[in-house]
């Protein structure tokens, strides 16, 4: 070891090792928050999936209130009923539900218009039951509930 | 070096974490809740609505079916009749049928099986499998269900596989 004055150090030596660092530190930082951010959103749409759920089996035990054979008598499927339901259990009117006749032929029996501006954040649940039809037939109805 | 280092480390972290979270969000999307795509909700209202229209059978003598009948009624005389050693091609308009009621139920992307055994002790064998067997490999989605009448050996399968993985019809 020797001491003299030949040895170079300045600012312009540590940018290299000041690049690596700064780039290290912004991958972490931009990495946890985007995944923060993807948790949130994921946690939104599992509770949005619950409500949907929850909404989805007060309909169902509506419809199937008068039924002890649990077959819908489709005629008295009214849209009304089942708003005002779930507009009680969520507090608002954040959802639209559908009831449609699949088989034996496609009807819309009953559906709330959905926002034109779609949300970020939605969360939608289906039931198929069978429904007596006008004619004595036995059908299938499938019922959605979608919330957002 | 030691910059060198915790860029490594750093980029190992992100590596990680961007794992973690594409499993999660793969886990979210399995999780939907859409009976249409549900094997068992769809052979549970399948089996107890109507055919929907009248159908007529050639058997020993022209036999007309209702469209009234449900369809469990209507696959249990099929499955006696076959046991019986009736042909399964004079069946063909009800299994049809039967196929035209499962694609309005379910999901429009999925491509509905539906499949009968006669399961007696160990052996069991295929009555019938509509509208052909099963050929397609990867994801499939299925339920089966004991026909609910009395003394009966006779197990139904649904299958469903997403329309993309079905073939046309060989």
């Amino acid at each position: 070891m020797r001491r003299d004055d030949v040895g170079v150090a300045g600012f312009f030596e540590d940018l290299p090792v000041l690049v690596f660092i700064l780039a290290g530190t912004l991958t972490i930082l931009i990495s946890f928050v985007s995944v923060s951010g993807a948790i949130q959103s994921e946690e939104r749409e599992e509770n949005l999936g619950i409500l949907a759920n929850r909404s989805l089996d007060l309909i169902v035990v509506e419809l199937l209130l008068d039924s002890p054979a649990a077959c819908v008598n489709i005629c008295s499927v009214c849209e009304t009923e089942l708003r005002n339901m779930i507009e009680e259990l969520l507090g608002g009117p954040c959802f639209a539900i559908s009831v449609v006749m699949v088989h034996p032929e496609l009807k819309w029996l009953s559906n709330t218009p959905v926002p034109e501006q779609l949300p970020a954040h939605a969360c939608s649940s289906s039931r198929l039951l069978n429904g007596f039809t006008d004619d004595g037939r036995i059908g299938v109805l499938l019922v959605r509930v979608l919330v957002w | 070096m030691d910059a060198v280092v915790f860029f490594v480390i750093a980029i190992t972290i992100s590596s990680i974490l961007f794992f973690y979270v594409d499993d999660e969000v793969f886990r979210s999307a399995e999780r939907s809740d859409d009976d249409q795509s549900n094997p068992g909700a769809i052979l549970k209202v399948f089996l107890h609505s109507s055919l929907g229209a009248d159908i007529v059978l050639q058997l020993n003598g022209e036999v007309r079916i209702p469209g009234s009948s449900e369809i469990v009624e209507c696959i249990s005389t099929e499955l006696e009749a076959l046991a019986l050693g009736q042909n399964l091609t004079d069946f063909s308009p009800l299994n049809d049928r039967l196929i035209i009621v499962l694609r309005s139920i379910c999901s429009p992307v999925m491509e509905p099986f539906l499949m009968a055994i006669n399961a007696r002790g160990e052996k069991s064998d295929e009555m019938f499998s509509i509208p052909r067997a099963i050929t397609e490999s990867g994801t499939q989605l299925a339920s089966s269900t004991r026909l609910p009448s009395s003394h009966s050996s006779y197990l139904l399968i649904l299958v469903l596989v997403p329309s993309s993985n079905a073939n046309p019809a060989s």
